[in-house]
């Protein structure tokens, strides 16, 4: 019987079998990973409070006209900066309040949106593309579940590098999301 | 030629393959040797730092927070929040933080450095600072000219060039403020501050 190579050939099968599914179990333990240290950031307790504390300072004002907004069709409300709409009279005096807390607490965006995302994260309209080119914000959105139809969610993106200090590129910027319920 | 069995150079190769994929999964069982190992500690801390975090909150959203005070000591820290009707007092050890009778213990496993930088404790801000705006083109004796705070520019804000007319008396302050604080807890992740505890507050001013 010839034996020439059998043993040889038998051994690089095998082993390019045993490595390619080792690669395919690797991969899939450190996209699982990965996916978990973005997750942990998701509704941190920290940025929770903050979210609500946001929450109860704008709702000391004019949040109502934002609400109206999305009750007439709008999918969603961006919060800025430098808004004033819902200050209204107060804004004079509120605007340094509110940049020193945008950049106390580092917030990259605010957004009301209504309580039911799923057809928001769908983003089958074109007036969604604020949300729907973050991809790290939709991915939030997309781990909440729908529920009370006739309330809004306040939801924040906190950005900040390893040492707490705001992001100055996306490079080491760690993405923190929290939201809040809105009442009616 | 009796041709059984095989030559040394593919036994040395075959070896060689073996190793390769061997070595691989020896990696991959150090990995999850290390999670496995790290992962009971560190979801207590992360129980003990959620627990820590809504306890100390809950006094924070159902009261009148009027002044929040450090008192820095050799082994440990105070955080002293000071509501209207009453004083709490938050203790930062190395290894353990104390809250109204209750305390919390930092978990390692004893090879892992952790431990609270009760040494770098802060409160933001320092000290009660005014979120005050100039209210813009004052015209303090209505003849329709502007007398204090005149925005010439018309860009919303007062220039270097515009200081000159700046009147202190004519401003706007918010009627909210804010503290943040800050326990840093040292425990090796990438993230820094992943770990750490913050307290933040919004209430109105006095």
């Amino acid at each position: 019987m010839n034996k020439k190579g059998f043993i040889f050939i038998e051994t690089i099968i095998v082993t390019a079998v045993l490595l390619a599914s080792l690669m395919l179990v690797y991969s899939l333990y450190v996209s699982s990973l990965s996916a978990e240290t973005i997750r942990i950031r998701y509704d941190d307790p920290v940025k929770l409070y903050e979210t609500f504390y946001v929450k109860k300072y704008l709702e000391s004002f004019n949040l109502n006209l934002l609400k109206e907004r999305i009750d007439n069709g709008e999918p969603y409300q961006m919060i800025y900066r430098g808004q004033s709409d819902i200050f209204g009279s107060s804004y004079t005096a509120e605007k340094v309040f509110f940049e020193n807390l945008w950049m106390e607490l580092n917030i990259r965006s605010i957004i009301l949106i209504p309580y039911n995302v799923s057809t928001l994260v769908e983003c089958t309209s074109s007036n969604t593309a604020a949300i729907c080119s973050n991809s790290s914000l939709l991915g939030y959105l997309k781990t909440l579940d729908d529920g009370d139809e006739n309330s809004y969610r306040l939801v924040i993106e906190y950005a900040m590098d390893a040492s707490g200090n705001s992001c100055t590129s996306n490079i080491g910027c760690f993405y923190y999301y929290a939201s809040v319920k809105v009442g009616a | 030629m009796n041709k059984k069995g095989m030559t040394l150079v593919e036994v040395i190769i075959s070896v060689g393959l073996i190793s390769v994929v061997m070595l691989f999964l020896f990696n991959l069982l150090l990995d999850m040797q290390y999670e496995n190992s790290h992962a009971s500690y560190l979801k207590e801390n992360q129980v003990n730092r959620a627990t820590i975090i809504k306890t100390v909150e809950e006094d924070l959203m159902n009261n009148t927070l009027n002044e929040v005070r450090i008192e820095r000591n050799e082994s440990n820290s105070i955080i002293r929040f000071d509501f209207t009707t009453f004083v709490t007092e938050l203790t930062v050890m190395a290894d353990r933080i104390s809250y109204e009778g209750e305390t919390w213990l930092l978990e390692t496993n004893g090879n892992d450095e952790a431990y609270y930088d009760f040494e770098n404790v802060k409160v933001n801000p320092e000290r009660e600072i005014e979120s005050c705006s100039y209210n813009l083109n004052v015209d303090s004796d209505g003849d329709g000219v502007c007398n204090y705070n005149c925005d010439t520019n018309n860009n919303g804000i007062l220039d270097e060039s515009e200081r000159s007319t700046v009147n202190e008396t004519f401003k706007s302050c918010s009627s909210f403020k804010y503290y943040k604080v800050i326990v840093p807890a040292i425990t090796g992740s990438e993230d820094n501050i992943i770990d750490d505890l913050e307290f933040f507050y919004i209430g109105r001013t006095s």
